[in-house]
């Protein structure tokens, strides 16, 4: 007896992430995707704020970089890796502001805290 | 400072998991917004759909029926904001009372000190009730401010709370009223 056809299950964040990571997956589901650049980018944001701090670099260019980094490495994330078409999740514009106020919070926050830390010792 | 900077961000996780807390005992709890959710997700997807299969069209009577769901969107729309409004209020009353305090703890003491130089009204909040002329000089404010924009939108979206991607366009529309994202910073 066939049960009734539930809805289809929202997958595991576990099973997202294994997708993200393999390369040319399907993605019926674009909001998945981007489920995975707005986390990426957090992990990124918390990378580039630990090492530019670490490394005691300063100035506002310092920001413009991390800008230009996090956007391009999710373009090249969604068009060369997982080869899905950017207009289908809404170009490259809708890309880069895909959670780009929380991981440039991120960003600030380990940044600062890092350098601080820096200058102490 | 280090241990300033780690107290603040310790802060700034703990007003979070209150606020949403709060929120979703007052709010995201209650069947009334959960059909409310459900049905505003439904509609806008659907609207979606049907825009991009219309595409743009000179056919009055397909561009009247969208307007017509658009309204209908944005009435249940605007019951969902009437519905948070109250429990956002409060929520928010008692976070401005909160912050005050903090600031008054951290009052005049130099948290952190910032890789950049601020400019204009970011100065102003940077060293706010800061002594000395060195802008690199971080006040709790600023940290608390950033903290608790990251902390924030993280734990929405790790919780669900956060609307979803075609709402979130659908809020973002100029008559939508305003996201209720910072309010309890007033």
């Amino acid at each position: 007896m066939s049960s009734k056809s539930s809805a289809p299950l929202e997958p595991t964040w576990t099973e997202t992430l294994a997708k993200g990571l393999t390369p040319r997956s399907e993605w019926p589901d674009k909001d998945e995707l981007l489920d995975v650049v707005y986390w990426g980018k957090q992990v990124i944001s918390l990378l580039l704020g630990f090492i530019f701090g670490i490394t005691s670099l300063t100035g506002v260019l310092v920001l413009v970089c991390y800008v230009g980094t996090s956007s391009v490495i999710a373009h090249h994330f969604v068009t060369k890796f997982q080869r899905v078409d950017e207009e289908e999740v809404g170009g490259f514009w809708e890309l880069s502001k895909e959670g780009f106020g929380a991981a440039f919070a991120t960003f600030m926050v380990t940044w600062i805290t890092t350098y601080t830390y820096s200058t102490q010792v | 400072m280090l241990g300033d900077c780690l107290l603040i961000i310790a802060i700034a996780f703990g007003t979070a998991l209150a606020g949403e807390g709060i929120t979703w005992l007052l709010v995201y709890r209650s069947d009334h917004y959960k059909r409310l959710k459900a049905d505003m997700d439904k509609k806008t997807k659907k609207l979606e759909k049907k825009k991009q299969e219309v595409g743009d069209t000179n056919d009055k009577n397909i561009k009247r029926k969208l307007e017509r769901e658009e309204e209908r969107l944005k009435a249940t729309n605007r019951d969902m904001s009437m519905f948070k409004m109250k429990s956002m209020f409060a929520i928010g009353l008692a976070f401005t009372a909160l912050l005050s305090t903090f600031n008054s703890i951290f009052e005049g003491r130099v948290v952190a000190k910032l890789p950049f130089y601020p400019i204009g009204f970011i100065q102003g909040l940077s060293h706010r009730n800061l002594i000395g002329e060195d802008m690199t000089d971080c006040s709790f404010i600023f940290l608390y401010i950033l903290c608790t924009m990251t902390v924030r939108q993280n734990l929405q979206k790790i919780l669900g709370f956060a609307p979803s991607r075609a709402m979130a366009r659908q809020q973002s529309s100029p008559w939508a009223p305003p996201n209720s994202q910072m309010n309890y910073l007033r």
